[in-house]
Order: structure tokens, then C-alpha cells, then sequence
């Protein structure tokens, strides 16, 4: 190109326009609707007969649903530090071909575009008597009731639904490191698991940050996995606080109000994401 | 010491593996057997049957909307894409940020902004149109990630020698473009559809079930007769039809199987 200079090029205006017009209209406009939403009492916004209250959605927010807040964060960061743990040895050996399965671990990597319906339903049927621990429970004198409706199986849920993106985000840093960093490390003496965990993770920490906050983001999101999995008891999060606030009980300006929180959330952390992968770039 | 470690990694593997593909595999399981107090019993296809006419007509409702969607998503996100890989312009990363940011948005805050401004201005409430429109919103960043990705890789020159000898635009973009991106379109059709199918937090706020849709139906299916073998046949089927969806995708991208998933 030219010089170092960044200058426009009239057609890439011309290309972008459609698309940000579309975007200003579907994506830009209802979120400012939200946030304007979020100061009305109730119902009456959508109804059309606006009613104002000012910031208190916001302040029973922080006095009643701290709860759901700090749990909606505590789930999403523990499953993200399960699937960090799981995912990133994985990454390693798919990139380097170390095992079998190779083509069926990869195309498993799509899972979490089929959504969390399956995810959740099926490890629900699985925890249920007469699903695959039937035997685990009888052994161990445990019931069902050990597994499922509490906090560990809602994290678990989580952890099984975004492992994927972990090990997508780690093999593409993985696999742009020099294979000659590895041969060196072992013909220097050092065995396979130190050379993994002091050669290649240092140097695909990027990757790794990434898929965590990615990961972390992602669980925000998972709605029927709390749902099904965490019961009456433990699905106290936001996602399904602001289902159940709009649909069911119509408060849509409270359900405004919890949606604006957990998408600053969503933003900062899909933003990190952004700004450590240098996407699109 | 090498045995032991080697030993682990197969352990490890076959777990990890075991946990990513259990859950699907366990609702087929589901779909086919009964469970009595005398034990497990196989009932075949029965499950199937009991599905209702409506339920097929749903599937189809929800087929035409993925595809629908995942064309709308290509003409959204192909100039997006181009222009940031081939353009140079101030604020770039901030601009390709914004474009992408959609993608990550919580389907129940997309939803309940789209709700609003659908009863309130639009009057697209409980339209298709609006369903297509809404889906796409969050769904086409999928298509452009893999369409950036393989544009970052294909050299100007196809598209600089097309152009000086003659090419309108339009034809670079048919008989050039199009061609050498086949595999980066067709992954991103397949993702955005396969997204699309399954979606049932969006069209549960933007239909309120005036569409009848697969997911949504399974949804509500799951949340009130979770227990039932016929839930499981049918979360099977919508399961199905996205493996074929991806299968397909397999065959096609082949060694290119990955490019763009990740952002």
C-alpha cells in the first residue's frame, strides 16, 4: 500500500452502509429502547403509556437481586476455569495430532452453534434415574438429588457448553507456534508435560486469556442450562430472572433494567476477547 | 513413566470426548427406549409416531426461516467483509468490533430490545418478516468471520486481473469472488442455519408463538413434558437435521474445517 497513512477509501463506505443501517436499526435502536425502557414502571412502555420512575429498577435491582448477579458471575467464571483446565490440553494435542479421533473432536468443536438445548436436555435425561448413572448411584448409596437441582450441576452444564470455544480459541494460538520450540525444550531434557506446560502455554497465553473470557461470556448467555438443570433452586440467574420478569410477570421495565447490567457484562468481556485476539485485523 | 503418561492422555481424551458427545447421543438414546420398573425397554420408533402432523409442519416453518436467515446473512455480511479485508480506513478495529458485537449479545437482552421496538414502531410483532430480520441481527457475525478469514487469504490479484481486463464489479463478485470463497460461504450457510434452526430464546420474544417454530415448540416441550419419550423423538429429529446440516459442512470444508469459527 501507498504509505503508512491510514486514509479512506470511498468504496468501503459505500460497502459498509447497508449492513450499519441494518445494524443502527436491529441492534443499536432496540438496545437505546432498552435502556430507555429500564426508567419505566412495569409494563407501560410497551403498552404505549409511558410511565417514568426514574432509577428505580435500578435500585431494586441492587437491593434484591445482588443474589442473582453474583451468581449468574460466580457460575459463568468457575465453568470458564473448568473448561480452561479441560480444554487447553486438548487444543494441544488436536493441533499437534497426537491421537486418534482426531476428525470427530474437531467437528465436535461445532456443538455450541446447535445452541444449549441439547446440552442441557441431555444431561438432564442423563443425571435423571434411569439415565446413564443409574449404576454410579445405586454403588455409591447417592440419589439423583446429589447431582442435579444445585450449583455444581448448572456450572457443570456450562462447562460442557462452551468447552468447545476453549479449544477452538487455544488451537488457533497453539497452532502458530513453531514445532521447533518443542523439540528444542525435549532435546534439552525436558519431559512432555513440563515442555506443555512451560514451553507452549506461556507462549499460546493469549489464545488461552481469550477462549476463558470467551468462554465466560458465552455462559452469561445459557439460559435453559440453569433452567433444567440448577431446578427451582439454583437457576437464580439473570438470564432466566429476565425471562420470567418479562414474559411471565410483564415488569418489562425491571427486566430492561437487568438486561442492560448483564449486557455491560457481556460487552466488556466480548470487547477483551476482542482486543487480545486482534480479530478482524 | 512415558506408559503412565501415555496411558492418561488416552484416558483424558476418550473423557473430554465422552463429555462433548454424550449429551447428544444420550437424547437419541432416550427417543427409543422406555423406562419401566422392571428395567429399560426398547421401543423403537414409537416415540415417532406419536408426533403430530403440526409438529412436521413446524419443522418445515423452521427450515424455511433458517435458510431465509442464512441468505439474508450473506448479503449482510459479504460487504462487511470485503471491505475489511480489503479496504484500509480510520478506526478500523473499532468499526470490524461493532460490526461483530451483535454476535455476542445475550438472546434474552436481544430479545427483549427487538420485542420492544417491534410492538412500539416497527409492527413487526408476530411477523415473519420480523422473525427473519430479528434472527439475522444476531446471527450474521457468524457468516462473516469465516467470509473475512478466507478473504484475508486469497491474494487481490484474482480479483485486480479480473478487473483490468474488463470485469464489471458485479462480475468479479459472480465469477470470482463467489468460485474461490465457495468454502468459506458454505461454512458460514451452514453455521448461520444451523444457529438459526435451534435458536428458540429470539423467536420465543419476537413470535409469542404466533409462528409455530421446531425450537420454540421443543422448548416448551422440554420445560413442561420433559420426562416424556416423545419430547425425546422430538429434540431428536431437530438434532438430526442438524447433523445432516453439518455433516455436509464436514464433507465440503474439509481440510479447511475450522477457519474463521473463532473470532
Amino acid at each position: 500500500m501507498k504509505n503508512g497513512r491510514d486514509y479512506v477509501e470511498g468504496l468501503s463506505l459505500l460497502l459498509l452502509l447497508p449492513t450499519l443501517c441494518y445494524l443502527v436499526l436491529f441492534w443499536f435502536v432496540p438496545v437505546f429502547n432498552i435502556f430507555l425502557m429500564s426508567f419505566t414502571e412495569g409494563d407501560t412502555y410497551i403498552l404505549g403509556k409511558t410511565s417514568i420512575i426514574g432509577a428505580d429498577n435500578y435500585k431494586v435491582i441492587f437491593s434484591d437481586y445482588h443474589e442473582t448477579i453474583s451468581n449468574t458471575v460466580t457460575y459463568s467464571f468457575l465453568a470458564a476455569l473448568i473448561d480452561l483446565i479441560l480444554g487447553v490440553p486438548l487444543a494441544y494435542l488436536l493441533v499437534r495430532k497426537k491421537i486418534a479421533m482426531t476428525t470427530i473432536l474437531r467437528a465436535a468443536l461445532i456443538f455450541p452453534y446447535f445452541g444449549d438445548i441439547y446440552v442441557s436436555y441431555g444431561l438432564w435425561n442423563m443425571f435423571l434415574p434411569g439415565g446413564l448413572f443409574d449404576p454410579l448411584y445405586s454403588l455409591m448409596g447417592l440419589s439423583y438429588k446429589n447431582f442435579l437441582y444445585n450449583p455444581q450441576a448448572v456450572i457443570l452444564g456450562f462447562a460442557v457448553f462452551t468447552l468447545p470455544f476453549m479449544v477452538l480459541y487455544t488451537s488457533s494460538a497453539i497452532s502458530q507456534i513453531d514445532t521447533s520450540y518443542e523439540e528444542v525444550s525435549m532435546t534439552l531434557g525436558y519431559p512432555p508435560l513440563l515442555t506443555f506446560l512451560r514451553v507452549i502455554v506461556p507462549l499460546s497465553i493469549s489464545g488461552i486469556i481469550a477462549g476463558f473470557i470467551a468462554c465466560f461470556g458465552w455462559n452469561l448467555g445459557g439460559f435453559l442450562i440453569p433452567l433444567l438443570l440448577g431446578g427451582v433452586e439454583s437457576s437464580n440467574v439473570m438470564t432466566v430472572k429476565i425471562v420470567e420478569l418479562s414474559l411471565r410477570i410483564h415488569n418489562y421495565g425491571l427486566a430492561a433494567a437487568l438486561s442492560i447490567l448483564l449486557l455491560i457484562i457481556t460487552l466488556i468481556s466480548s470487547y477483551l476477547t476482542f482486543r487480545i485476539t486482534k480479530a478482524l485485523e | 513413566m512415558s506408559k503412565l503418561l501415555s496411558t492418561m492422555k488416552h484416558l483424558y481424551v476418550v473423557l473430554v470426548a465422552f463429555i462433548l458427545v454424550a449429551p447428544f447421543a444420550f437424547i437419541f438414546y432416550r427417543a427409543v427406549t422406555y423406562r419401566t420398573y422392571l428395567g429399560v425397554e426398547f421401543t423403537g420408533l414409537k416415540f415417532f409416531y406419536e408426533l403430530t402432523p403440526q409438529y412436521w409442519s413446524s419443522l418445515l416453518n423452521s427450515i424455511i426461516i433458517g435458510i431465509t436467515v442464512a441468505l439474508l446473512d450473506f448479503f449482510l455480511a459479504f460487504p462487511v467483509a470485503y471491505a475489511l479485508a480489503r479496504y484500509r480506513f480510520p478506526l478500523k478495529r473499532i468499526i470490524g468490533a461493532i460490526f461483530v458485537v451483535p454476535m455476542f449479545t445475550p438472546d434474552v437482552v436481544a430479545g427483549i430490545g427487538l420485542m420492544g421496538v417491534y410492538i412500539r414502531y416497527y409492527g413487526l410483532y408476530g411477523s415473519w418478516l420480523g422473525t427473519i430480520l430479528g434472527l439475522a441481527s444476531t446471527s450474521y457475525p457468524i457468516m462473516l468471520l469465516p467470509l473475512f478469514a478466507s478473504l484475508k487469504t486469497l491474494d487481490p490479484d484474482y480479483e485486480n486481473v479480473a478487473k483490468t481486463l474488463g470485469a464489471s464489479p458485479l462480475r468479479v463478485f459472480g465469477s470470482v469472488l463467489i468460485p474461490l470463497l465457495a468454502p468459506a460461504i458454505f461454512s458460514g450457510f451452514v453455521l448461520t442455519f444451523v444457529w438459526c434452526i435451534n435458536n428458540y430464546l429470539l423467536p420465543l420474544f419476537l413470535t409469542g408463538g404466533a409462528i409455530d417454530l421446531l425450537a420454540v415448540k421443543l422448548y416448551s416441550d422440554v420445560r413442561w413434558w420433559g420426562l416424556l419419550g416423545r419430547v425425546a423423538a422430538e429434540a431428536s429429529i431437530l438434532q438430526l437435521a442438524t447433523f445432516l446440516a453439518v455433516l455436509l459442512y464436514i464433507k465440503m470444508a474439509g481440510k479447511r474445517l475450522l477457519v474463521g469459527l473463532a473470532i
